[in-house]
């Protein structure tokens, strides 16, 4: 069980969470974009 | 808690090598007894600060790491545009960072940072390392080299995801997954770092090699460059983001890499070796731990041998003898 996190701690981690989801989604497109050239 | 034989040679150690006094010793080995033999129990009930609890990495692998992310994700974004600059993807993001001319400067400059890096790394470890051994205080299976444990470890540890154990293997610092990923990153550097110096440098690299195998090394230093940055891009995306963003109980972020601490549902659970080795260094944790299994009634009743002389402990029938 884990404490809550405060709203600074939430806003690093769900910042980071959202840059990493971007990345993702930005390597699949150019995986995507890769394989259909 | 009856500890395996593993987890009992790491306290005996970790007792030793910390110099523990016998009061302090007896503290240790009662809780250890209170403890449930269900670890699964520990881990579910225990509270712990999402931002960590208990001491994994020193300030100097925190730096190595963040050294290591932000070049990483810098020379990806510099450096494949210019390994694919033919796709079409690839032409904005050379223009975003003021063309190719530009954009080489930026990698080689940041591929020296990393470099930088993986040799202050390597100054930690090793410097870490003989500290350690001087002061008497090394224990190989703390560190992350592989060992046979690991192989044990990951097939028991697939046997729980199955369903077929209750629970996960007594796991030591690094864990074989860890381990794994540690080294996957080394040879990739290594890589990286051979390839990338060979175009830099392709007249000290044609000096060094027989004539014969050089033009073939430098097309297979060609090859090799830009597809495994494309390898290493997919394991940070896919395996060590979920392992460190999405996995339970890591969601929504692992802080370990800022704080240098991981929290102790985590510890418990994938490291427990490296939790007995707290319960001995941390005497506030060993507190922490007594007033949990308090509060949440999961004391452990003692062993009859380990009860008093007389048995006479209230509420408690003696064993009937065979």
């Amino acid at each position: 069980m884990q404490t809550p996190l405060n709203w600074w701690q939430k806003l690093i981690a769900y910042g980071a969470l959202a840059f990493v989801f971007f990345w993702t989604l930005f390597g699949l497109f150019v995986f995507w974009v890769y394989l259909n050239q | 808690m009856k500890l395996s034989d593993e987890a009992r040679k790491v306290v005996d150690t970790s007792i030793r090598i910390n110099r523990v006094s016998e009061e302090e010793r007896r503290e240790i080995e009662r809780l250890i007894a209170m403890m449930p033999d269900d670890r699964v129990l520990l881990y579910k009930n225990v509270v712990s600060n999402p931002i960590g609890d208990l001491p994994r990495y020193s300030i100097h692998i925190r730096i190595q790491h963040m050294l290591t992310f932000v070049t990483f994700l810098a020379l990806a974004f510099t450096g494949l545009p210019i390994a694919f600059f033919d796709h079409v993807w690839a032409a904005p993001l050379n223009a975003a960072v003021g063309g190719v001319d530009i954009s080489r400067i930026i990698h080689r400059t940041l591929a020296s940072v990393m470099i930088f890096s993986m040799i202050y790394h390597l100054f930690t470890i090793t410097l870490g390392t003989a500290q350690k051994i001087i002061t008497g205080r090394f224990e190989l299976q703390r560190t992350i080299i592989p060992l046979f444990k690991d192989i044990r470890d990951f097939r028991d540890d697939m046997l729980y995801f199955a369903g077929k154990r209750d629970q996960r293997p007594e796991m030591d610092k690094f864990m074989y997954k860890q381990k794994i990923h540690y080294f996957a990153a080394a040879f990739g550097n290594m890589v990286m770092v051979l390839s990338g110096s060979s175009f830099l440098f392709p007249d000290i690299w044609a000096s060094i090699l027989p004539a014969s195998i050089a033009p073939q090394f430098q097309e297979m230093m060609r090859i090799s460059h830009p597809h495994e940055a494309l390898l290493a891009l997919l394991v940070i995306a896919f395996w060590h983001w979920y392992n460190v963003h999405l996995a339970p109980g890591r969601f929504p972020m692992q802080w370990t890499f800022l704080t240098g601490k991981i929290t102790r549902e985590h510890q418990m659970e994938e490291h427990f070796l490296e939790y007995l080795r707290c319960l001995v260094e941390i005497p506030e944790e060993r507190a922490q731990l007594y007033d949990m299994l308090i509060a949440r009634e999961l004391v452990q009743e003692e062993e009859p041998e380990e009860s008093p002389p007389d048995g006479a402990r209230p509420g408690i029938e003696p064993e009937p003898a065979e």
